[in-house]
């Protein structure tokens, strides 16, 4: 049986849907991201799980009991908050400590569990200082251990990164990782860096204007995506409309070149287009494999990668490559030709964002 | 166009002295309305009538008259700012905890704005125009009945034969409070937009009750705030002058009206023993700003840090 279940849960806001009919089963010691844009319902949802709204319906239950109507100070979830949210007030340990302090524990008690979660966030020596004497990376570490010190049952994270530069969030995102998996704890992370939400979760859910689109593992949802949406928002993705030109052989054709796709079955006569991830298209031709041939449009260095995108008969096609010392990097404007697997493209009949 | 440059010794710009001529009127505003007249009132405070060095100024010290008006004073000046403050801060809360509609808040602004600076003789003027003996309000309640405390009707009800009286203390600290309250709320409302709602909610999440934000969070991050306000009202109910003398005509002796008196160039006045009277004020506010800092330092630990 599921730690936490959401059941149909609903939330409007003066006539706006914000989340609609939400269902999910999360087992005790997973990691969940709730991913997408926003405005897509996945911030509300954290706060009704947290008890800071009420749902309008459906219902949320922990550990088999109805939290629904519970209020926040009694649900024994940890919360970690996108500005920190420490108290200016107290020092590093005494924020820690602040929800053993509330709850009437011993001193004893209170400072024992401080030194523990001071431990494990490495940071026993800032025991003393105050909020801001101490870095972003730091007051964000230290809220995670304060949110830990009660021993929640589930802990709640709120894009808990985004307020920190870049390098500061892969080492916290890792650091998130670790000391969840130290102590096994059912969390659930709301994140709009789909690249965050790949990288540390068990499973996924990602949303859209209020309403669950997939539900997976990160392979799932970046593999087999349910729909244009959570192919478009995860990862980097050619989306190009083609024309069916042979159904029974599954060929269509972009501009004048034609491609082996395959599955036309689901297609009920919508716009068609191809999907294939720009990882997959590589450069030259290829016996067998779906070749296509244009002109370099542009080229980009994204670091470890090089993204060239071609046009091709009108269309721009995006191709990344690991970007290798010995990469010969083609330029704008010359002829080019670019190929991929028969198997690394689909077919879809959603209508383009 | 023309590129500033820096200084090459110094690094600083130099036109950056320009910008000080702007605040030229200000210094000599300081310099004349200030430093001058305080000059003068502290020496003042030590020469006679000639000039000469005197202590004799303050001599009111033995006088329990005088001193009883600074007491007075500082008790008038302490009732009001309590009160005063513990209302206008229960305001500014009820407009800034985002339970009151935004017009609320608009309207109170301006209002405290206004009344924040609504004193001397309108203001007295006002309270004899509502309370006074044949105020409205006043006249108001003489036409309606009251039970007293035996359960008797009171019919009419005037408030004057009950105890109250405008032109006594207890109306001067009615006038005070209606400049104290909203002057509290102009000062305390960016206190209380500062406190993040993510505070309430963390503090929430991790099991506490409403009653304990209160005590370890919310309060504590006010307390500077607060105190800073409470000796605001505090120096502006101590200093005040024109409301009590026009409200009262000086029958309370407040040590501004005790100064008044002596300033006023009638042929009772000695400017002198005035000079010395307001240096006591100095002295008053000095100590309580020194115990203001004091406290500030214990309470405000974590902003200095």
């Amino acid at each position: 049986m599921a730690q936490l279940e959401l059941n149909h849960i609903s939330k409007s806001f003066s006539g706006t849907i914000a989340v609609h009919d939400f269902n999910l089963a999360v087992e005790t010691g997973e990691f969940i991201s709730f991913l997408g844009p926003s405005g897509c319902g996945k911030t509300t949802t954290l706060r009704m799980l947290a008890g800071f709204e009420i749902p309008t319906s459906g219902t949320i239950r922990l550990d088999n009991r109805d939290l629904t109507l519970l209020p926040a100070n009694k649900r024994n979830m940890g919360m970690v908050f996108q500005s920190y949210a420490l108290f200016p007030n107290m020092t590093a340990a005494q924020n820690v400590g602040y929800g053993l302090k509330v709850a009437g524990k011993p001193k004893a008690e209170i400072e024992g569990r401080v030194n523990e979660m001071l431990d494990l966030i490495q940071m026993r020596d800032f025991a003393r200082r105050y909020p801001n004497q101490l870095s972003g990376g730091q007051q964000q570490r230290l809220a995670l251990a304060r949110a830990l010190a009660i021993r929640p049952q589930v802990l709640l994270l709120d894009e808990p990164l985004s307020a920190l530069d870049a390098k500061i969030r892969l080492e916290l995102r890792q650091e998130i990782r670790r000391i969840q998996q130290h102590l096994g704890i059912t969390t659930i992370y709301v994140t709009h860096d789909q690249e965050e939400a790949l990288s540390l979760s068990d499973r996924i859910v990602v949303m859209r204007r209020g309403v669950i689109q997939q539900v997976g593992t990160p392979q799932q949802i970046y593999n087999n995506p349910a729909g244009d949406f959570v192919a478009e928002f995860v990862g980097h993705i050619n989306l190009l409309p083609v024309e069916v030109d042979q159904p029974r052989q599954g060929i269509v054709r972009l501009g004048s070149q034609l491609i082996r796709a395959g599955q036309f079955e689901h297609l009920n006569g919508r716009p068609v287009r191809l999907a294939v991830r720009p990882e997959e298209l590589k450069s030259g031709f290829v016996e067998g494999a779906n070749n296509l041939t244009g002109k370099i449009e542009s080229v980009t260095y994204l670091g470890a990668i090089v993204r060239i995108r071609v046009d091709v008969d009108g269309h721009l096609v995006s191709l990344d490559m690991f970007n290798e010392r010995a990469l010969n990097i083609p330029a704008v404007g010359q002829p080019y030709a670019i190929h991929f697997p028969v198997g690394a493209c689909w077919l879809t009949n959603g209508e383009k964002e | 166009m023309k590129n500033k440059q820096l200084n090459r010794k110094s690094g600083k710009d130099p036109s950056r002295w320009k910008s000080l001529i702007g605040l030229l009127p200000f210094f000599f505003f300081i310099a004349f309305f200030l430093v001058m007249p305080s000059i003068t009132l502290f020496s003042g405070a030590f020469q006679d009538m000639d000039g000469q060095f005197t202590l004799a100024n303050f001599s009111f010290l033995q006088n329990t008259f005088a001193l009883k008006s600074y007491l007075t004073s500082i008790w008038v000046s302490l009732i009001t700012s309590v009160i005063g403050g513990a209302f206008g801060f229960f305001v500014a809360y009820a407009t800034t905890s985002g339970r009151a509609p935004r017009w609320m808040s608009t309207i109170l602004t301006t209002f405290s704005g206004l009344a924040a600076n609504f004193g001397g003789v309108p203001l007295a003027f006002a309270f004899i125009a509502t309370l006074g003996r044949t105020g409205f309000i006043t006249a108001l309640l003489k036409g309606i009945c009251l039970n007293g405390p035996d359960g008797a009707a009171i019919c009419p009800f005037n408030p004057y034969d009950h105890g109250f009286n405008l032109y006594s203390v207890v109306g001067l600290i009615l006038a005070y409070t209606y400049f104290q309250f909203p002057l509290m709320v102009l000062t305390i409302t960016p206190a209380l937009e500062g406190l993040k709602k993510e505070w309430v909610e963390a503090s929430t999440n991790l099991g506490s009750s409403s009653a304990q934000y209160w005590r370890y969070v919310a309060l504590p991050v006010l307390l500077p705030s607060l105190l800073g306000a409470t000796i605001l009202l505090f120096g502006n109910a101590f200093g005040a002058y024109a409301t009590a003398q026009a409200l009262t005509g000086g029958s309370i002796y407040l040590v501004t009206i005790m100064i008044g008196q002596q300033i006023r160039g009638d042929v009772l006045g000695n400017p002198n023993e005035g000079y010395a009277l307001a240096f006591g004020m100095v002295i008053i506010m000095s100590i309580t700003i020194f115990l203001y800092v004091m406290l500030q330092r214990k309470t405000a630990r974590w902003i200095k840090s």
